[in-house]
């Protein structure tokens, strides 16, 4: 299993850091792990459904900024999160579908639609904020949901993250649009012979990457209220970092560019290697330039075996 | 409108077909007719007018002059899709199978079953997919190793064979195949000849065969029809003919 080596890798890395640096293996440090896989791992879960069907999006880390700006705006004119939360994840659908329609209908190869998409929107989100981000000080009952309450002593976020990887693993195992997403990333023209409706399953899993990436974005800016503090509608939260991780999450995951493979439980061994290489490096001093280096690594060393074990297959 | 030979309505029959591209004549008033059950060959040197002939039952091409009917009936194919909505399937060498996913999802794709229960949030029923498609390639006595295991890890002999159980299981009528046994082995090719043999012992089928190889098409039809210049120039039982009889033919250009 791939997912399995990625997980043993994490352990010895795990192990590694702990002798290292006793502090590693600490319930404190913990929770800054799983905070930054919760922030991750569901976006990077949405990246493998759009990576089975063969496509990518470039501008999630922008869609994470954006939702919650959109929220603190409506919010902050008097409207309450109430409605200001359903508005900012309809801006994200907004933005998802338009990255699917520019894709599937104007051919446009989804790595330049969202690049462009991504571009467009930091620029937007600079605009709309004035390049400032903004504190929400007051607690509502919906920012509990969503991302600023805890639930026996666990974040909702944490909650939310693990429904949405269930939830996702099952779509893609034992639901229609997953063996759809899996065809259509796979075999594109035969897909269609047979009669699946390849545009519509494409365009679905741009609206959920950034979806997802919207309501995560809201669940990490609301996330000041679970300790007490406020929440933050922050236009440089996300970016191109949360992007370019989301896709190093998947492909260290397993998942092929190449469309038609790729699994929910390798997004999240790739999301909490990643996390895991990252603090560690900097509980034991080491700079941050080695932990790019060594995540650049990965990549490349994932993609390889990836490759390599589909022609080993094929034979 | 109704077409009658005998007592028995033929399946298809392509009656008076003429086709041209610019100047030159594709076809020149080709009729054939295939029976139920009947698997039927059509053979001829290249440039002949089998590809046109078969590309306009299965609504690639619209013919210029000539009728077909359908079961009977007088039918136009503006597409291939109309002419798969009535049951008329075409394989292609290159499958439209499915590398990445498994056996029964293939024979199943865009056809699948779901467990009874919510409306909207339909699950798949992947147990009675995977049983009714292994007992269905056991009736065909298709072997597959493992009804779970990707299409990818297949031979072609297998994929082929699983293209037509899934054009023979949604219940095609008419299945064309073109050159069915070109990319294949030895033990490949017969396990494709097999399937057709099992097919035709079915009767619930009837099929055109296109091939280049004589021996492997006169090893399973019933009837052989064989063209050149865009016409019919011979028709012969299957039993009744042998290889030397028909590359006479298709070398002289005379029966």
């Amino acid at each position: 299993m791939r997912e399995g080596a990625v997980v043993l890798v994490t352990a010895v890395m795990i192990a590694g850091f702990t002798s290292l640096n006793g502090s590693f293996f600490t319930l404190a440090n913990s929770k800054v792990l799983a905070d930054f896989v919760a922030g991750n791992v569901a976006v990077a879960a949405a990246q493998v459904m759009l990576m089975v069907v063969g496509e990518i999006d470039l501008s999630v880390g922008q869609v994470y900024a954006l939702s919650p700006y959109i929220m603190y705006l409506v919010y902050q004119d008097g409207l309450g999160f109430k409605v200001g939360i359903p508005v900012a994840i309809l801006a994200a659908a907004l933005v998802g579908l338009i990255n699917g329609i520019v894709t599937v209908r104007l051919h446009v190869p989804s790595l330049i639609a969202t690049l462009g998409m991504g571009f467009f929107l930091s620029g937007f989100n600079i605009y709309i904020s004035n390049g400032w981000y903004q504190i929400m000080p007051e607690k509502q009952p919906y920012t509990a949901v969503f991302g600023g309450g805890v639930i026996a002593g666990i974040d909702v976020t944490y909650l939310w993250t693990a429904a949405a990887l269930i939830v996702l693993a099952i779509v893609l195992a034992r639901m229609r649009h997953g063996i759809w997403s899996i065809a259509t990333g796979s075999n594109l023209f035969g897909s269609r012979e047979v009669g699946v409706n390849i545009r519509r399953t494409k365009i679905m899993n741009f609206i959920l990457a950034s979806v997802i990436a919207g309501v995560w974005g809201i669940f990490i800016a609301n996330r000041g209220f679970t300790f007490g503090a406020s929440g933050v509608a922050d236009p440089a939260q996300g970016g191109d970092t949360l992007t370019l991780e989301s896709i190093a999450a998947a492909v260290i995951g397993g998942t092929s560019l190449l469309g038609g493979s790729g699994t929910i439980i390798g997004a999240f061994a790739g999301s909490l290697l990643i996390a895991v290489l990252q603090d560690g490096l900097i509980l034991v001093g080491a700079g941050a330039y080695i932990y790019q280096t060594l995540l650049g690594a990965a990549i490349i060393f994932s993609m390889a075996l990836n490759i390599q074990a589909r022609k080993w297959a094929r034979r | 409108m109704s077409e009658t030979v005998g007592d028995e309505t033929p399946v298809v029959k392509m009656e008076g077909i003429g086709k041209n591209f610019g100047a030159i004549k594709a076809l020149d008033d080709v009729t054939i007719t295939l029976h139920h059950g009947e698997v039927l060959g059509i053979v001829g040197d290249n440039g002949a007018g089998k590809s046109t002939l078969i590309k306009i039952l299965s609504g690639v091409y619209q013919p210029d002059k000539g009728d077909i009917y359908f079961e009977g009936n007088k039918v136009k194919f503006n597409s291939p899709i109309e002419a798969r909505k009535m049951g008329i399937e075409t394989i292609y060498q290159d499958l439209a199978l499915i590398d990445d996913l498994s056996v029964y999802h293939n024979i199943f794709l865009a056809k699948e079953q779901f467990l009874n229960g919510m409306p909207v949030v339909r699950f798949l029923d992947n147990k009675k997919m995977k049983t009714s498609a292994a007992r269905f390639l056991t009736d065909l006595k298709i072997d597959i190793p493992e009804i779970d295991a990707k299409v990818r890890l297949l031979s072609g002999g297998q994929r082929q064979a699983i293209a037509i159980a899934r054009s023979v299981f949604f219940s095609a009528k008419v299945l064309i195949m073109d050159e069915p046994t070109a990319a294949l082995g030895v033990v490949e090719t017969k396990r494709v000849l097999d399937l057709i043999e099992n097919l035709k012992k079915r009767k619930d089928v009837s099929i055109i065969i296109i091939a280049h190889n004589l021996a492997h098409v006169l090893s399973v039809v019933e009837r052989l029809v064989i063209l050149s210049r865009g016409r019919v120039i011979a028709e012969r039982e299957g039993k009744e003919t042998s290889i030397e009889d028909v590359t006479r033919i298709i070398s002289t250009g005379a029966a």
